[in-house]
C-alpha cells in the first residue's frame, strides 16, 4: 500500500547521502565562510558621549520668602530652566571633518543629556586627532577644543570619551 | 462517470502548485531512500523537538564545567575543546550542530507547512504561535554564543547591542557597556548564562503552547531515524570540532570571523544596510508571516455537527479528531448513554472525519433519509449515498470501479468512465468502512479504489493511517471480514502523480478482469464436475 523502495543496498545508500549532505551542510556553514569586516591596516574610532547641554536660559535665585513656602526637597537657591541646548561634537583626522554631529538633548522636556555613539573607520597609523564640542547654543566656535597625536596600530579599537569633571575629551 | 464531490475547493495558486509539485517530487525521493514512515521531510517537527533535547541534554553538562568569571570563562570552554576533547569537546560540538540543524528543521518546516497551505482556518494557532518560536530560538542560539567570549562572542556583543540601541527603548547607548578593555565584569557572565536558561526554557514553553490545539502531536521521530540523525550529529562532531575563536579583547575591533550562518547570518546586514532595515527585515518578515492564517482566499467549511438522536457517545469521534475538536460531554436528552459528541467550531476544518469514524455512519440503513451521529452540513453522508447509488446505476462494464478520493489529493475526476465513478471527499477517512462493504457486497462494483494523499502526508494528518487501520480491522469501526480486500486498493499518492494514479488504475482494473475470468473458469469446472 506503499510507494515503492528503493531495493536495499541502494536504500542505505540514499539515506547515508542524506545523513551526508545535512553533515556537510551543517559543518560548512556552522563557521564558513568567513565574513571580513573591517579592510587590512584599519583602524576604529569609537566615539561615545553622554553629555549634557546647557541650560536655555539663564538661573534665577530664588527669594527667602518663596523657599519657605515650599517643601523641604526642593528648596535649591537657584532655579534653572528644564531645558538644554543641542550638543554639536565635530571630529577631525590630520585635518580632514570625518565626524560631525549636532544631537538635540533627550528627554520629554529636552532636559537630558545628548548621546553620541558612532564607529568611524580610519587608516591605521599615526594621526592627529581634533576634537571639539559645542553645548552652549552658540553660532560661532566651540565650547572645548582638544587637539592628541595618536598611534592607532591595525584592527585598534580607539575610544573617544567626553568627561564632563574635566570638561574634555578623553582617550582611552 | 463524475459521481460527486464534495463542495468545490479553490484551486491552488499556480505557483503555490508548482512548489507543491516540486516539494512532493523531493518528498518523493526521500520516501523511496527511507520509506514513508522514516522519511524525514514529514517528521520535521519531531526532529526539531529531538534536536531541542540534545541541546538541553548537552547543555546541562557545559553548564556544570563552565566559569561564569570574566577571566575564566574561555579557559573553561578552552579546557573542554581541548583537553577534554573526547567528553567536553563531544558535547560542545553537539550542543552546536543539533542546534543549527534545529534551525534547518524549524525553517524547512514553516517552508512546508505554508508550501501545502496548512496554516489556515483553525490551523492559524500553531502557525501563529510558531512565530515567537523562531525568535526565542534565535534569541537562545546568538546568547549562547556569547558565553565562549572569543571575538565571535565579541563581534556578536558588539553588534547586538548597537543594533537594540537603534530602538528608542535607552537612553544611554547600551553599547557603551563594551566601550574599552576592563568595561565588563564577572556580573555580565552571570547575567548571559542566567539568560541561556532562561530562553530555553520559554522556548520549551512555547513549542508546548505550538502543540495545543494538534490532537496526537508527533513529538519524537521514529527510532530508527532519531539514531541515524543523532549518528551523523556525533560523527561530525568527532570529524569537525567546534572550536573557539582567539579570545575577545575589546581594546580591538573584531576584522573577520567565522559566522555560524544559522544563527547569525543577518549580522553583517547590520553594518552593510543600517540596524533599522535590518529590524524592518525581521519584525516585518515576522508580521506578514503572523497574519498570513488571514490573507485570502478564504476557504472556512461548515463545522460537522452532531444529531443527539443517532449519537450513543461511543467516543470513537473523539478518538479520531486530528484537531481535537470533538469532545465529550453530559448529555441531557435522556437517552440511556452517558455523554455525547460536542463540536468545537473554532477548531474544526470540516475534514470528515468523525463522519467515517461513526458507527451510524453506515448505508445500510433503510430510512430515506440517512442521518448519522455527526456530520458534514455542507457534504452529508446521505448525499454520498444518494450520488453512490445513481452512480452505480449507470456504471456499465466488464470490470466496474468505484474511486474515493480526497480534494487534497490527485484530481481523480479525470478517471471518470461509463465503468469508473469517482467521488472526492473532503479526507479519505470521511468514507466509513460500511460504505465499502455497501458498494462491493450489493455487487454494484467490482472493485473500490481509495486514492488519497501521500502516506505520512495526509492533509489532514490522521486520514491515511486511520484509513489503512480500519481496512486492516485495527481500528474501529472495522471493515467487516465478508468485505474481499482483495477488491480494495489503496493509493496514497501525491497530487503530482497523476501518472501513477491511472496506472494503479489499470493494474487494479486488469486485476480484477482477471479474477473475474479466473472465478468464471472456476464456475464451469464446478459446474461440469456436478453434471
Amino acid at each position: 500500500m506503499s510507494r515503492s523502495l528503493m531495493p536495499g543496498a541502494m536504500k542505505f545508500l540514499g539515506q547515508g547521502a542524506a545523513y551526508l549532505a545535512l553533515a556537510v551542510v551543517l559543518g560548512y556553514f556552522s563557521n564558513s565562510p568567513a565574513y571580513i569586516r573591517l579592510a587590512p591596516d584599519t583602524a576604529v574610532i569609537k566615539l561615545s558621549i553622554s553629555h549634557g547641554g546647557q541650560h536655555k536660559g539663564e538661573c534665577g535665585t530664588r527669594q527667602f520668602a518663596n523657599i519657605k513656602e515650599t517643601r523641604t526637597t526642593r528648596r535649591a537657591l537657584q532655579l534653572c530652566p528644564r531645558e538644554r541646548h543641542s550638543v554639536l561634537v565635530e571630529i577631525f583626522l590630520d585635518g580632514e571633518r570625518v565626524f560631525s554631529r549636532e544631537q538635540p538633548p533627550s528627554g520629554l522636556s529636552s532636559d537630558g543629556p545628548s548621546y553620541f555613539y558612532e564607529r568611524i573607520a580610519v587608516p591605521a597609523g599615526r594621526h592627529r586627532l581634533d576634537m571639539r564640542m559645542r553645548d552652549s547654543g552658540r553660532v560661532e566656535g566651540f565650547d572645548y577644543e582638544t587637539t592628541q597625536e595618536v598611534e592607532l596600530e591595525p584592527a585598534r579599537n580607539l575610544a573617544i570619551v567626553f568627561s564632563t569633571p574635566s570638561a574634555n575629551f578623553v582617550i582611552k | 462517470m463524475n459521481g460527486s464531490a464534495s463542495p468545490p475547493q479553490p484551486h491552488p495558486h499556480p505557483l503555490r502548485r508548482a512548489a507543491q509539485n516540486g516539494l512532493m517530487q523531493v518528498e518523493g525521493w526521500f520516501d523511496s531512500a527511507f520509506g514513508p514512515k522514516l522519511n524525514p521531510l514529514t517528521q520535521l517537527g519531531a526532529l526539531g523537538y529531538f534536536y531541542f533535547w540534545i541541546v538541553a541534554a548537552t547543555g546541562i553538562y557545559l553548564y556544570i564545567v563552565f566559569e561564569t568569571s570574566i577571566n575564566g570563562v574561555y579557559d573553561s570552554i578552552e579546557y573542554l575543546t581541548v583537553e577534554q576533547w573526547y567528553l567536553g569537546g563531544i558535547m560542545r560540538s553537539l550542543h552546536r550542530y543539533a542546534s543549527d540543524a534545529l534551525v534547518i528543521t524549524m525553517m524547512l518546516h514553516l517552508l512546508r507547512e505554508f508550501v501545502l497551505d496548512r496554516y489556515r482556518s483553525v490551523r492559524w494557532f500553531s502557525w501563529f504561535s510558531g512565530i515567537p518560536i523562531l525568535w526565542l530560538a534565535f534569541a537562545s542560539g546568538i546568547n549562547g554564543y556569547w558565553l565562549v567570549w572569543d571575538q565571535l562572542a565579541q563581534y556578536i556583543a558588539v553588534a547586538t547591542f548597537e543594533w537594540m540601541d537603534w530602538l528608542p527603548l535607552f537612553g544611554e547607548p547600551i553599547a557603551n557597556n563594551f566601550l574599552t578593555r576592563g568595561s565588563l565584569g564577572d556580573r555580565f557572565f552571570s547575567l548571559l548564562v542566567f539568560l541561556h536558561i532562561a530562553l530555553p526554557l520559554f522556548l520549551l514553553f512555547a513549542m508546548w503552547i505550538h502543540l495545543l490545539r494538534i490532537s496526537r502531536p508527533r513529538v519524537n521521530p521514529p527510532l530508527a531515524l532519531a539514531a541515524g540523525t543523532f549518528a551523523m550529529l556525533f560523527l561530525l562532531a568527532l570529524y569537525k570540532p567546534a572550536l573557539s575563536h582567539p579570545p575577545a579583547d575589546l581594546g580591538m575591533v573584531v576584522e573577520r570571523v567565522s559566522l555560524d550562518w544559522f544563527y547569525l547570518g543577518f549580522y553583517p546586514l547590520i553594518e552593510i544596510w543600517s540596524a533599522g532595515w535590518v529590524w524592518l527585515l525581521l519584525v516585518g518578515t515576522s508580521t506578514v508571516l503572523s497574519i498570513l492564517p488571514w490573507a485570502p482566499p478564504f476557504k472556512r467549511s461548515s463545522p460537522a455537527v452532531v444529531d443527539a438522536a443517532n449519537c450513543n457517545g461511543c467516543t470513537r469521534c473523539f478518538e479520531d479528531c486530528p484537531y481535537g475538536a470533538v469532545v465529550m460531554g453530559p448529555r441531557d436528552d435522556g437517552r440511556p448513554f452517558p455523554s455525547i459528541a460536542l463540536v468545537s467550531a473554532d477548531l474544526c476544518t470540516a475534514c470528515g472525519i468523525c463522519v467515517g469514524s461513526c458507527p451510524a455512519s453506515t448505508p445500510f440503513r433503510t430510512s430515506t433519509q440517512l442521518v448519522t451521529g455527526i456530520d458534514l452540513p455542507q457534504f452529508t453522508l446521505d448525499k454520498l449515498r444518494k450520488d453512490v447509488d445513481q452512480a452505480l446505476a449507470r456504471l456499465k462494464g466488464e470490470s466496474k470501479v468505484v474511486i474515493f478520493g480526497c480534494d487534497h489529493g490527485n484530481d481523480i475526476g479525470k478517471l471518470a468512465s461509463p465503468d469508473v465513478a469517482v467521488f472526492s471527499l473532503p479526507c479519505i477517512a470521511m468514507l466509513p468502512p460500511a460504505f465499502m462493504d455497501y458498494v462491493l457486497t450489493r455487487g454494484h462494483a467490482d472493485g473500490i479504489m481509495l486514492a488519497g494523499c501521500r502516506e505520512n502526508e495526509c492533509f489532514h494528518r490522521l486520514g491515511v493511517e486511520w484509513t489503512e487501520l480500519r481496512i486492516g480491522g485495527k481500528r474501529d469501526p472495522y471493515l467487516r471480514d465478508r468485505v474481499p480486500r482483495d477488491r480494495i486498493a489503496t493509493a496514497w499518492l501525491a497530487p503530482s502523480e497523476p501518472g501513477e494514479l491511472a496506472g494503479r488504475l489499470k493494474a487494479f482494473r486488469d486485476n480484477l478482469m482477471a479474477m473475474k475470468i479466473s472465478a468464471a473458469k472456476d464456475g464451469e469446472k464446478e459446474h461440469s464436475h456436478v453434471s
